[in-house]
C-alpha cells in the first residue's frame, strides 16, 4: 500500500486526475480501432441490398470502374436483404444517405416521395445512350415514379419478371407439359400433388410478398391492371377480382400447397421447391441460379411462361433501379460512376455476370439471354401482348398496404377466417381512403397504368430471340 | 452432509439429464447440420448423424466471406465495450453501494427505466447522433452503444458485489493514507474479482451477439461484426442452412470457451453479490 | 467535498445514459406528438396526443399488446420454473464434471437472438424439422405439424425458443443466490428439527427472494422489449398471431414508414413497462428494500 505522507491521515478526495486516469484507461485501447482510407481518393458509396450473388456482380463492376479512375474509391454497402429496406430508410431519415442507391420499384416510389432522390434530367438530356433502354424498362421506371412527367430520377439496372418453374420429373411421370392456361395449370397441380408422398403442386407464398404472386392472377381474371375507376373508387373487389383471389385461395384450401406455406416468405418458398416438396413455383430469373446451386439441372428443371388467365395474360415485371441520392456528398463523382455503370456495355456485362435480364435493347439481341432457362423470362418481358402488372406506387400508404395489411388479410383468408370477397373488401376500403387523401392533396390527376395495347418492344418481337 | 436417499438421487440425475438434453439438442442439431452435405439435409426421415460428414460449409463460409475479419472486429468491439462498461459500472456501482446520497433512489429507478426503452425507436435518433459525431461506419459507434446499453444492469450488478464486501477494509486503507480512488482500486476491486468477471462476461456476451445496431451503423464489409456477416448468408431467395449453421457454430465457439473457463468465477461472483441482494 | 464523491463516481454513467439513451428517447417522445410519415417528410404537423388516442381504436395495437402479455407471461413462467429447478438441482448435487456440465447447460445464453431464431426455425421447420421427426418417430403424432404457420402454435413456438434461451439466465442468477446462503442457516434449521420442505420455505425462499424479484422484473422487461426473435422466426404471422407490441413498433416504422405513430407506440410500450414495474415492485413489497434494488 502506497503512503501519501504529505496528505496526513485524512482520506483524500477524488481529484480530477484520478477520474481521468480511470476513464482514459478504458478508452485508450479504443484508439487501435481506426477506420481505413487516407489514400487521397474521394469516396462514392453504392448501396446494394440485392443479395450475395448480385452484390458480387455489382462489386466486380465497381472494381472495373476503379481500375479506370485512380482518383475515386467506390465503396459497396452490402446489406442483408431482410434489413436492406430498413437500413436504407434509417440512412435517409438519419441524414446520411449513400451516394448511389439501388432500389426496387416500390422502394423507389417511396424514396421519391421522401425527396431522397436526385433529379437527373439535365444530365440525361445530353446523355448519348438515352435511347438505349427498352420500352419495358422505361415503363417500369414510370410506374415506380423513377421517371415522372419527362423528368428522370432513376434508370433501370435490371429487369425482373416472373416465369413458372416446374420439376421436370414430376411432370414426366404423369406425361404433363407446362400449363398454358390457368385452368390447365390447376389441373396440373391436382395431378402432381401426392400428399402421401409429401408432394405438393404449388409453393404458395402465404406470408410477406404473397401479394406479388396473387395480384397478377387478379389482373388475369379481371382483364385490367387498373386499381381505381374514374371517380377514384377502388375496384379491386369487383366480382372478377374476387374470382381471381378465390382461385388462388382454393389452391391452398384444396391442399395443393403445403399447410406450412401460409407462413412462407421468400426463403422458405424457394427452398420448398428445390428441396422437392413442391412441384412448381413462380419466380424471378435469379432463382434459376439458386436452383442450379442446389443441384438441379436440365433433367430436373423446366422454366416456362406464366399460364394465361381467362381475360388476360399478365407479365409480372419488376425492376431494380439505380439512382443518385439527393444527399450525395460528391454528386459529380457519384454521377461519374453512374454514367459509366448505366452504359449499355456495362449493363450487359453486369446482367450476364448476375444472370439477370438486361434493360437495354442491345441485350435483347444478345444470344446469351435468349437461351436455356432464361428464355421464357425474356419472352415474358418482351412480348407486347402481355398485360403489364401495375400497382399505385404513388400512394404513400402502399408500403404499409403491401407489407403489413395485405399479409395480415391474406393469411386470415388462408386460415379460413374470412372469404376472398371480405378480404378484398377490406383492402379496397383501405385504398379508397388512401386515394381520396391523395386526390385531396394533389388533385385528381393520378398516375395510371400503361395501356394493355401499347406496343412494348419495337426492336425485338417475341419469338425471334 | 447426510447421504442422499437413492430415490432422490435418481430424481436428481434424471432432472439433470433432462436439462442437459434440452440445452444440448438444438446445439447438436446446429453442429450436425453444419457438417451434413446439402443434399442430405432435405431427406425424410432425417438422419441424426450424417453418413458422410463434410466440411464444405465451413470452407464456403471462409471462401465466400471474410469470416476472420468479422471475428477480429467482433472480438475488438465486444472486449473494448465490456472493458468500458466495467470501468463505468465499477465507479457507479461503488457509489451506489457505499454512499447514501440525495438522488440515489432516482438513479436506481432511472437505470431501471433505461431497460424499458424499445431499442427499435432509438435507432434513428442514435444514428443521427453518431452521424454528428462522425462515428458512423466505425466500430466506435457500436462500442459506445453496447457500453451504454450494458451500463445500467452492470452497475446494478457491481453495486451488489460491493455491498457484499465489508467497507471496514477500505476505511482502514484510507486511514493508512490511501485516497478514495486508491481504496477502490486496491481494496474493493480485488475483493470483488469474481464479480468483475461475471459483469465483464455479461457485457461481453451482450456485445458479441448484438445485431440490429450493427446492421444499421456499419456499411463497409471490412467493419462488419460476426452477426452482420452471418446475417448476409440469408439472401432474398435462399437460406444456406449448412453454411449458416457452420457460421453459427464458429460464432458460438469463442463464447463457449470463455464460458467454460469463467463460469465458476461467475457463479461465485454472482453469489458474492447475492448476499445483500 | 465528500458529498460530491458519489456524483463524481456516477458522472460517466450519468453522461453516457443521458446522452445516448435519455436524449434520444426525449426526441422520440417529441416525435410522437407529431404526425411524421416518412413518405411525406415536409408535412409534419403537431398533433398533440392524437396518435395516442388513435391507439384506442387500433385493433392491431390491442392484439399485439395481448400477444405481448402471452409472450412475456408464458416465457417468464417456464424460464423461472425451469431455471429455479436447475439451480436447486445444481446446488444440491455434487458430481464429477460439474464444471463442464454447467458450461454446457448455460451455453444457450451465449447464443445470439438472431441465431436462436434461425436454429429454432430450422428445428421447427414443418417439412424437415427435427422436432417433427422426433414426434413422428415416437408416435406422438402421425402428421407433420407446421409449428410456425398455425395461428395456435406460432407464438408458442417463439415462446419455446425464448424459454430455451432464458432458462440459463435464471439458473445462473438463482444458483448464485443459493450458493450465497450461509450453510450455518441450514444447520440451524436442522438443529431445530426442520424438514427439508420447511427449511426450503423458511431459509431458502426468503434468502433468494431479492434475487428472484430483480431477475424476474428485468427479464419481464427485456422479453417485453425483445422483437428480433419473433421477427426472424415468424415475422409476426400468420395473420398477426405472433405479432407482439415491440414487433409492431418495428413494423410501423420500417414497413409502414409511419415514424410518428411508431414513436407513439414506442412511448406507450415504455409506459406499459413502467406501470408494470411499479405494480410489481409494490406487490412484492420490494420498493422499501432499498439496499436490494
Amino acid at each position: 500500500m502506497r503512503h501519501h505522507a504529505n496528505l496526513g491521515s485524512k482520506p483524500r478526495r477524488i481529484t480530477r486526475r484520478d477520474m481521468l486516469r480511470l476513464g482514459s484507461a478504458a478508452f485508450a485501447g479504443a484508439t487501435v480501432l481506426g477506420c481505413g482510407g487516407g489514400d487521397g481518393r474521394r469516396t462514392v458509396t453504392v448501396f446494394s441490398p440485392m443479395g450475395e450473388v448480385k452484390n458480387v456482380a455489382l462489386g466486380r463492376q465497381v472494381e472495373r470502374f476503379m481500375g479506370l479512375r485512380d482518383d475515386l474509391r467506390v465503396e459497396l454497402i452490402p446489406a442483408p436483404w431482410d434489413q436492406g429496406h430498413a437500413k436504407l430508410l434509417t440512412m435517409i431519415a438519419g441524414g446520411n444517405p449513400p451516394d448511389v442507391i439501388t432500389a426496387t420499384g416500390q422502394w423507389m416510389a417511396e424514396f421519391r416521395a421522401m425527396g431522397a432522390i436526385e433529379d437527373l434530367t439535365p444530365w440525361y438530356a445530353s446523355w448519348p445512350h438515352r435511347d438505349a433502354f427498352t420500352r419495358t424498362g422505361l415503363l417500369r421506371c414510370e410506374s415506380s415514379m423513377a421517371i415522372e412527367d419527362g423528368r428522370v430520377y432513376g434508370l433501370p439496372l435490371e429487369l425482373t419478371t416472373r416465369a413458372m418453374f416446374y420439376r421436370r420429373r414430376w411432370l414426366d411421370e404423369q406425361g404433363l407439359e407446362p400449363a398454358a392456361t390457368r385452368t390447365g395449370w390447376r389441373a396440373l397441380l391436382e395431378q402432381i400433388t401426392d400428399r402421401d408422398r409429401d408432394r405438393y403442386g404449388y409453393a404458395l407464398r402465404g406470408a410477406r410478398g404473397g401479394f406479388w404472386t396473387w395480384w397478377p392472377i387478379l389482373e388475369e381474371f379481371s382483364g385490367t391492371n387498373e386499381w381505381f375507376d374514374g371517380d377514384h373508387n377502388c375496384i379491386i373487389n369487383s366480382p372478377a377480382h374476387v374470382e381471381g383471389l378465390t382461385y388462388w385461395n382454393d389452391i391452398y384450401q384444396d391442399g395443393l400447397a403445403p399447410v406450412d406455406s401460409v407462413n412462407w416468405g421468400y426463403n422458405e418458398l424457394v427452398q420448398g421447391f428445390w428441396s422437392g416438396v413442391c412441384g412448381c413455383i413462380e419466380q424471378d430469373p435469379e432463382v434459376v441460379r439458386t436452383c442450379l446451386e442446389h443441384g438441379m439441372d436440365e433433367s430436373t428443371l423446366i422454366t416456362a411462361a406464366m399460364p394465361a388467365g381467362p381475360r388476360a395474360h399478365v407479365a409480372s415485371n419488376d425492376i431494380w433501379i439505380l439512382s443518385i441520392s439527393s444527399g450525395a456528398k460528391n454528386p459529380d463523382d457519384a454521377l461519374a460512376f453512374y454514367e459509366w455503370m448505366m452504359s449499355p456495355e456495362q449493363l450487359i456485362a453486369y446482367s450476364k455476370d448476375a444472370s439477370v435480364l438486361p434493360t437495354v435493347k442491345q441485350g435483347m439481341d444478345d444470344p446469351y439471354f435468349g437461351q436455356g432457362f432464361l428464355r421464357p423470362f425474356m419472352d415474358m418481358a418482351t412480348d407486347a401482348r402481355f398485360l403489364q402488372n401495375w400497382y399505385p406506387s404513388y400512394l404513400p400508404e402502399m408500403g404499409e398496404f403491401i407489407e403489413v395489411l395485405v399479409t395480415e388479410e391474406q393469411q386470415k383468408m388462408l386460415l379460413g377466417r374470412q372469404s376472398p370477397r371480405e378480404t378484398l373488401d377490406r383492402l379496397a376500403d383501405f385504398l379508397d381512403r388512401a386515394q381520396r387523401r391523395h386526390v385531396d392533396r394533389h388533385g385528381p390527376d393520378t398516375p395510371r397504368p400503361p395501356r394493355p395495347s401499347a406496343p412494348i418492344e419495337s426492336s425485338a418481337p417475341s419469338g425471334t430471340l | 452432509m447426510i447421504r442422499t436417499h437413492p430415490l432422490r438421487r435418481l430424481l436428481q440425475v434424471t432432472g439433470l439429464c433432462a436439462f442437459f438434453l434440452f440445452a444440448v439438442f438444438p446445439v447438436y442439431w446446429m453442429v450436425v447440420t453444419s457438417i451434413t452435405p446439402e443434399k442430405d439435409l432435405f431427406v425424410w426421415p432425417l438422419k441424426y448423424f450424417p453418413s458422410a460428414p463434410t466440411l464444405e460449409h465451413y470452407a464456403a463460409a471462409f471462401l465466400r466471406t471474410d469470416i476472420p475479419r468479422f471475428f477480429t472486429n467482433s472480438i475488438m468491439v465486444a472486449s473494448l465495450a465490456s472493458a468500458c462498461t466495467l470501468t463505468v459500472s465499477v465507479m457507479g456501482g461503488y457509489a451506489l453501494a457505499r454512499y447514501r446520497f440525495r438522488g440515489r433512489k432516482v438513479t436506481l429507478l432511472m437505470f431501471l427505466a433505461t431497460q424499458m426503452m424499445p431499442v427499435v425507436v432509438l435507432i434513428v435518433p442514435l444514428f443521427i447522433i453518431f452521424r454528428m459525431l462522425g462515428l458512423l461506419n466505425t466500430l466506435y459507434s457500436l462500442m459506445i452503444v453496447y457500453t451504454v446499453l450494458n451500463i445500467p444492469f452492470c452497475t446494478l450488478m457491481m453495486q451488489g458485489f460491493f455491498a457484499g464486501v465489508p467497507s471496514e477494509l477500505e476505511e482502514a486503507a484510507m486511514v493508512d493514507g490511501c485516497n478514495r480512488m486508491g481504496a477502490i482500486l486496491r481494496v474493493a476491486v480485488p475483493l470483488t474479482r469474481p464479480g468483475l468477471i461475471a459483469t465483464f462476461l455479461f457485457a461481453f456476451i451482450g456485445a458479441w451477439n448484438e445485431l440490429l445496431f450493427a446492421v444499421m451503423f456499419l456499411n463497409s464489409e471490412s467493419t462488419f461484426t460476426l452477426p452482420v456477416g452471418l446475417y448476409n448468408f440469408i439472401s432474398k431467395y435462399d437460406i444456406h442452412w449448412g453454411r449458416m449453421m457452420a457460421g453459427a457454430t464458429l460464432a458460438l465457439l469463442p463464447a463457449l470457451a470463455v464460458f467454460a473457463f469463467v463460469q465458476r468465477y461467475m457463479v461465485r461472483g454472482l453469489a458474492l453479490g447475492a448476499v445483500k441482494g | 467535498m465528500k458529498r460530491a464523491e458519489p456524483y463524481l463516481l456516477l458522472t460517466p454513467a450519468y453522461l453516457l445514459i443521458a446522452g445516448f439513451l435519455f436524449y434520444p428517447m426525449a426526441t422520440v417522445f417529441l416525435l410522437s406528438l407529431r404526425e411524421y410519415q416518412l413518405m411525406d417528410p415536409l408535412n409534419t404537423p403537431f398533433v398533440g396526443l392524437d396518435q395516442y388516442a388513435a391507439m384506442a381504436g387500433d385493433e392491431y395495437f390491442w392484439r399485439s399488446l395481448w400477444n405481448s402479455v402471452v409472450w412475456v407471461v408464458v416465457s417468464l413462467f417456464f424460464q423461472f420454473l425451469l431455471g429455479f429447478c436447475l439451480a436447486l438441482l445444481l446446488n444440491s448435487t455434487r458430481f464429477w464434471g460439474r464444471g463442464i456440465f454447467q458450461a454446457v447447460v448455460f451455453a444457450p445464453w451465449a447464443v445470439s437472438g438472431f441465431l436462436i431464431a434461425i436454429i429454432w426455425a430450422w428445428l421447427l421447420n414443418g417439412e424437415f424439422g427435427l422436432v417433427n421427426d422426433l414426434l413422428i418417430r415416437t408416435g406422438l403424432v402421425d402428421q407433420k405439424i407446421g409449428f410456425l404457420s398455425r395461428g395456435e402454435t406460432a407464438l408458442l413456438s417463439c415462446v419455446l425458443a425464448n424459454i430455451w434461451f432464458g432458462v440459463t439466465f435464471f439458473a445462473v442468477m438463482l444458483f448464485a443466490a443459493l450458493q450465497a446462503i450461509p450453510p450455518s442457516l441450514y444447520e440451524a434449521a436442522d438443529m431445530d428439527g426442520a424438514t427439508a420442505w420447511q427449511s426450503f420455505w423458511r431459509v431458502t425462499a426468503p434468502m433468494v427472494k431479492p434475487a428472484i424479484v430483480i431477475t424476474v422484473l428485468l427479464r419481464a422487461i427485456w422479453i417485453f422489449n425483445w422483437a428480433d426473435l419473433i421477427w426472424v422466426m415468424t415475422g409476426g404471422g400468420p395473420a398477426g398471431a405472433s405479432r407482439t407490441l415491440s414487433l409492431y413498433v418495428f413494423q410501423k416504422a420500417f414497413l409502414g414508414l409511419d415514424f410518428g405513430y411508431s414513436a407513439a407506440l414506442g412511448v406507450a410500450l415504455t409506459v406499459v413497462s413502467l406501470v408494470f414495474t411499479a405494480v410489481f415492485l409494490r406487490a412484492t413489497r420490494f420498493y422499501g428494500d432499498e439496499a436490494a434494488l
